[in-house]
């Protein structure tokens, strides 16, 4: 994974090379929209991180510019402003997703990942959460390097959990994606499917929490010790 | 609207009133004094008559040397006529030229050593007193073939002081009245012309306090204008004011948020591979980071949302359902790494309001929620539309809550009980206040006298959809 960080503050740009280094991404920095757009022509980045007080063009200028250009890559915008004007205008603009300064680190790394899988779901690509991969060519799951075998539902379910972490996906949205036109999914089958999924997880990091009255999240077991 | 200024009103009444009474008495006055002059005159005339008609009818004959007897002259008519007038009582005294009674009242001889004797054939007129009754007398003396005859008639006033006070009272009452109706008049036209003026300041009572449009200029009368023109130059300075204030806040979020998010992910990168000592000393650094990193960002809030004069703009229907949905998914790992379980009771609740304003508010709500409860707790989200059809929002936790003498000051900035162990800004509860306030919200602590913790209640006015 290749990731793109457009920012002129230093102390905050080195330390986030760290980061993402440690998580595994390759990790590139430019200090201004102008130098950023050329990069982007000629690299495929799979994730752009961009500051939206950026000096000479800003931000919300360059994510325009990204898209006017036909470039489909993933944008997460970090910024110090958190009124809700900057995050429409940014979201408006083109981004994916936000995040206000100073944010937590981990939370970070998990929307990038977020975004770069949902970006791969489009494609006939795999996307992963810690052992757990999906390839949605094949409709083919592994945990750990085995086979996981899996319902069509509880594909749509796993699949849905997965492109939505490290976010909390409702039941009923959950439903929702499953419903089909001739047939309604009711809560209380979903509520079946997570728990016929969480058999077939056990043993491994990657569990399915229950958020009480509102849904699930798909999570490493690694996150809720992590501080 | 304060009373202890004097109303235009009552100003006005008074400075027409006092003088009017002033000029209306002086009236007054006058106007007695004139029919008290006309009276007199009259009585003046006809007691002259009386006089002459006395003098002339006790000439003495011309082949008569002695007058001793004159008053045979006068015939009982004679005096009967003059006696007899129904108000007033007329007597009268004929005196010779050497000053011997001829004929009449001798009563009135006491008068003669206080009159002047005057020139012969020109009435001298007095007031005097008989009796202890007011009377008017003429003295006026006769000569006729060379007998002088000096004559005095009297007649008491009670007629012509009845007469001057009906003159003066028929022109009196209706200064009275006229008087009364010109203060009705100006009571009523003032009222009429302050109309204008009272509408004025409801419109201005009814403003949404964010509202900076320029006051309506034509609607108001003349004089009122130029107090308008200057409420909408104040409009307008103040609005600069706001907007000057919110960039600065802009700039300084970004001056203080990105360097605090440098600094903080460099302490936790130098945590990961710092050998214990040091780790211990970089954990305190970053506690320390992220209470300043918390305290910065609600300071900033406030300042935003105390400073967001045109946010009516801003404000949405929408379901806080969806807002505490996404709280789930903010809120989740913090709550985790406190050992804290979130339980979710969210029902469409439709509020009009800031979405960004009312995050903030159920992310202090939350936060301190998390931070006050117990390992193993639950905080408790819930929302939804009350019996009486208002939208609530409302966050419970299983803290130690908040005594009845400190939920007076809680809303207060940076107020911290003494007990306070938890870290925190002291600025929390502060915005939920503030943002509560700019929806019309009232903030409530619910049974607090069970000691299952604090449960915070928001609750909202009816729903009234925007368009």
């Amino acid at each position: 994974m290749r990731v793109l960080l457009v920012e002129d503050d230093t102390m905050l740009a080195d330390g986030l090379k760290d980061v993402f280094a440690g998580a595994g991404f390759m990790f590139d920095q430019l200090t201004t929209a102008e130098s950023a757009l050329g990069a982007m022509e000629l690299t495929a980045f799979d994730l752009v991180v961009i500051d939206l007080g950026l000096p000479g063009m800003d931000g919300l200028e360059l994510i325009r510019c990204v898209r006017r250009r036909g470039l489909q890559v993933p944008i997460l915008i970090l910024t110090a402003r958190d009124g809700l004007d900057d995050r429409v205008r940014g979201l408006n603009g083109g981004a994916d997703d936000y995040m206000v300064k100073p944010f937590a680190t981990r939370e970070l790394i998990a929307r990038a990942q977020a975004l770069i899988r949902r970006s791969q779901s489009n494609s006939h690509s795999v996307i992963s959460l810690g052992s757990l991969q999906m390839d949605m060519g094949v409709h083919e799951a592994c945990l750990g390097g085995e086979p996981l075998p899996l319902t069509g539902r509880e594909w749509n379910v796993l699949q849905s959990l997965l492109l939505a972490a490290p976010r909390v996906l409702s039941k009923t949205k959950l439903a929702d994606s499953l419903s089909q036109w001739d047939k309604e999914i009711t809560t209380n089958a979903v509520e079946i499917y997570v728990s016929r999924l969480r058999t077939k997880l056990q043993g491994s990091p990657v569990l399915i929490r229950t958020v009480h009255g509102v849904g699930y999240r798909l999570e490493l077991e690694a996150t809720s010790n992590v501080q | 609207m304060s009373n202890r200024m004097p109303t235009l009103r009552a100003a006005l009444v008074r400075t027409v009133l006092w003088p009017a009474l002033v000029l209306i008495l002086a009236s007054a006055a006058l106007d007695y004094k004139h029919a008290s002059d006309v009276a007199r005159l009259a009585q003046d005339g006809m007691i002259f008559k009386t006089a002459v008609a006395l003098a002339t009818r006790l000439s003495p004959d011309e082949e008569d040397e002695s007058s001793a007897d004159l008053a045979e002259h006068l015939s009982l008519e004679d005096i009967a006529m003059i006696k007899t007038d129904p108000g007033d009582e007329i007597r009268f005294l004929v005196l010779n030229s050497k000053g011997a009674v001829l004929v009449g009242d001798s009563e009135l001889q006491i008068f003669l050593p206080l009159l002047v004797h005057g020139e012969v054939e020109k009435p001298s007129y007095s007031d005097q007193t008989l009796q202890g009754e007011e009377i008017r007398l003429v003295d006026f003396s006769h000569t006729s073939r060379g007998e002088t005859q000096r004559v005095l008639v009297t007649e008491t006033s009670h007629k012509r002081l009845a007469t001057a006070r009906t003159l003066a009272l028929n022109t009196v009452w209706p200064n009275v009245l006229l008087l009364l109706a010109v203060m009705a008049l100006i009571h009523m036209g003032t009222r009429k012309a302050l109309v204008p003026l009272e509408k004025l300041s409801q419109s201005i009572d009814q403003r949404e306090s964010e509202d900076m449009t320029p006051l309506p200029l034509p609607q108001v009368p003349g004089e009122i204008q130029s107090l308008v023109g200057a409420i909408n130059r104040l409009l307008v300075r103040v609005e600069a004011a706001s907007t000057e204030q919110q960039l600065f806040l802009s700039s300084a979020a970004h001056q203080l948020r990105t360097p605090l998010a440098g600094m903080h992910m460099q302490i936790e990168l130098a945590l990961e591979d710092a050998p214990p000592p040091v780790r211990q000393r970089l954990t305190r650094v970053l506690g320390g980071m992220n209470d300043l990193i918390q305290c910065t960002q609600q300071m900033l809030i406030l300042a935003r949302s105390s400073a967001l004069t045109n946010s009516v703009h801003d404000f949405v229907d929408m379901d806080l359902a969806e807002l505490l949905e996404d709280a789930a998914s903010t809120w989740l790992d913090a709550a985790l790494s406190h050992s804290v379980e979130l339980v979710f009771e969210i029902h469409p609740t439709r509020c009009t309001g800031s979405r960004w304003m009312l995050q903030q508010l159920l992310n202090n709500l939350i936060d301190n929620g998390i931070k006050h409860s117990p390992q193993g707790g639950h905080v408790t989200l819930s929302c939804g539309m009350d019996p009486d059809g208002r939208a609530y929002v409302q966050v419970q936790d299983q803290g130690p809550g908040i005594s009845p003498q400190d939920q007076a000051h809680v809303f207060e900035p940076f107020f911290r009980n003494r007990e306070q162990t938890v870290p925190g800004s002291g600025l929390g509860l502060t915005i939920v206040k503030e943002v509560a306030d700019r929806h019309h919200a009232l903030v409530q602590f619910m049974d607090t006298q069970i000691a299952a913790g604090l449960s915070v209640r928001v609750t909202f006015p009816r729903f009234k959809p925007l368009h």
